[in-house]
């Protein structure tokens, strides 16, 4: 098994003929936290949606270079079966706006059949909402429906619906982007409690959020990787100018 | 409530068209409810309760009952929306997703324009071609062999039935509500498509996923289509056989309030209570339908705020 959950080389994506990855080369190390820091536009989302090939769904994205994840390369896997392995959360939260807090939380375990009883689902449902501190809020309104929560409680469902379908890679696009801080640290919180389970690999244009949970950084910056390295390095000492630049504000 | 000197002369200057609207569906409620009175007064209830049309030229033995009417155009509508719900949902699906663009786009144009075809296109093909084909093909084998079946027991005539009409009105309504449909799905942000397959969904399951967010919609579209079936004059007077009777039986002809009216206008006006009876008809297919459409368009902006948030 690969000591890396993904590995990506010299990728290079267009998007209707416009370049937004311009040589991307990175590795991730499986069961660590993973933060890939950049300001608006540097093209963070996109990386992160071609890991688990949603990128598929946008017309017109050429794209060249090797991207391998768990091992293999991306585009020598079912793609369906690959995005059960490495689930994306959105930036935007989008439980289900028909289906229960329960069964929000139940779909993919529903979908992959990775339990068998009614009694699994439940104890599986309970485990996610408990990861990501939700459980006391919603325990005696499992029957109602998302559009109730607040805007951080949606997000966090989210997060619970991601983790119910145990995933090997778990990417989020800025998780933390539309909610208050109360609601952030209790993502946070629960992000450096799934280290040991899963690789995480989230996305974020705010430095402090980086310096509070990462293992390991890396700055995107139109397109390329500027730097990596363990958190603590880069936030100490940066070696590019740019970088200093990120984490001060200023880009 | 008022930000600028600007909104608030848009305010002012839409208000006349605001009580316009309003105004012009008061004085046709009105309109309506004044001339079926003498109606209402004569018959009570019992007007919109039983079954009956004997005019007459003495008053006193005029007498008119509208269930059968009624109930005729209830049970057209409600089946025609039967018939063209399961269709245009599978239209909607396959032109937004399962064809490729190229094929998808024009073909969607094509159900625009159909759904503005002139609707005695549609009740001429109705009762020339597809009436005759049902009798032989489909009322026929079905009376022969399956006429123990309450809904098959009735020999079927010329074809002209209830069945022909609601046939003839799903074809009519299904760009209709196929359009309304694909309206609706271009409503959902993308993002919990994305969702979807973020999880691992399957395209199948995808969808499944679409269209169950996508179900107040799809309830809110039967209801204008049945408000539309339930409306329409033109193809059901020339398909539904026009005979004044109560009957469960498909392949019976039958008035629905509006053929009904299309039918009887002329000489309605000849009798006292013929014309006010007619007039009751319309009131109580304007309460339906406006009931219908409200309930539909209530059902919209709830969905809206809950797919939005
Ligand atoms: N579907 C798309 N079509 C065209 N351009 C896109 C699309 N998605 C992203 N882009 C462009 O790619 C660049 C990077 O976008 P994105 O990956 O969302 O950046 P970030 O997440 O870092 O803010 C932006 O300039 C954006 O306009
Ligand atoms: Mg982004």
């Amino acid at each position: 098994m690969s000591l890396y959950a993904v590995e990506v080389e010299d990728l290079h994506l267009r998007i209707k003929g416009v370049e937004i990855l311009r040589g991307v080369t990175l590795r991730v190390r499986r069961n660590t936290l993973f933060v890939l820091m950049g300001p608006s536009g540097s093209g963070k989302s996109t990386f992160l949606r071609t890991l688990n090939r949603l990128i598929d769904f946008v017309d017109g994205v050429e794209l060249s270079g090797l991207v391998k994840v768990l091992g293999q390369d991306i585009y020598s896997v079912d793609p369906y079966d690959l995005r059960r392995r490495v689930v994306l959360v959105s930036q935007e939260p989008n439980p289900f706006p028909h289906m229960t807090i329960y069964d929000n939380v139940a779909l993919p375990a529903r979908l992959n059949k990775i339990v068998r009883t009614k009694r699994e689902l439940d104890d599986l449902v309970r485990w996610a909402l408990e990861k990501v501190m939700l459980w006391e809020e919603v325990k005696d309104r499992l029957k109602s429906y998302p559009h109730a929560l607040s805007g951080g409680q949606r997000q966090r469902l989210c997060l619970a619906r991601a983790l119910a379908a145990k995933p090997e890679i778990l990417l989020l696009d800025e998780p933390t982007a539309n909610i208050d801080p109360v609601n952030t640290i209790k993502i946070e919180e629960s992000l450096k409690s799934l280290r040991d389970e899963v690789t995480v690999i989230m996305v974020t244009h705010m430095p402090h959020q980086a310096v509070r949970v990462a293992d390991h950084v890396a700055l995107l910056h139109s397109g390329v990787i500027v730097e990596e390295g363990p958190a603590m390095e880069v936030f100490m000492s940066p070696k590019k100018e740019v970088t200093n630049e990120f984490l001060r504000g200023a880009l | 409530m008022f930000f600028s000197k600007s909104d608030k002369l848009l305010f002012y200057s839409t208000l006349p068209l605001i009580v316009g609207v309003l105004g012009i569906l008061l004085i046709l409620s009105y309109m309506i409810l004044s001339q079926s009175w003498p109606s209402f007064q004569r018959f009570g209830f019992a007007v919109l309760t039983t079954s009956a049309w004997s005019p007459s030229d003495d008053p006193q033995r005029e007498f008119y009952g509208l269930a059968a009417p009624i109930a005729s155009s209830l049970y057209v509508s409600i089946l025609s929306v039967l018939v063209s719900l399961p269709i245009s949902i599978c239209l909607t699906l396959t032109l937004i997703e399962i064809l490729p663009k190229y094929l998808g786009a024009p073909l969607r144009y094509v159900t625009e324009v159909m759904g503005g075809l002139p609707t005695v296109i549609y009740g001429l093909w109705g009762s020339t071609t597809l009436a005759p084909f049902l009798r032989d093909q489909v009322m026929k084998p079905l009376h022969d062999y399956l006429g123990f079946i309450p809904l098959f027991s009735c020999r079927p005539l010329t074809g002209h039935s209830m069945l022909a009409a609601s046939i003839t009105l799903a074809v009519a309504t299904t760009p209709y509500v196929t359009a309304l449909l694909i309206e609706g799905y271009y409503l959902i942000p993308s993002k919990y498509k994305e969702g979807a397959y973020s999880l691992g969904a399957t395209d199948y399951e995808a969808y499944k996923i679409m269209m169950g967010i996508l179900k107040p919609y799809v309830i809110a579209a039967s209801l204008l289509g049945f408000s539309r079936a339930l409306s329409e004059t033109t193809i059901v007077a020339l398909t539904v056989g026009n005979s004044m009777k109560l009957s469960l039986c498909l392949f019976d002809p039958a008035y629905t309030i509006p053929s009904l009216i299309a039918n009887q206008f002329e000489s309605a006006r000849l009798y006292e209570y013929a014309l006010p009876t007619l007039f009751a008809g319309a009131l109580t297919l304007l309460l339906i339908s406006l009931a219908a459409s409200y309930a539909g368009i209530r059902l919209v902006y709830g969905w809206r705020e809950r797919i939005h948030v």
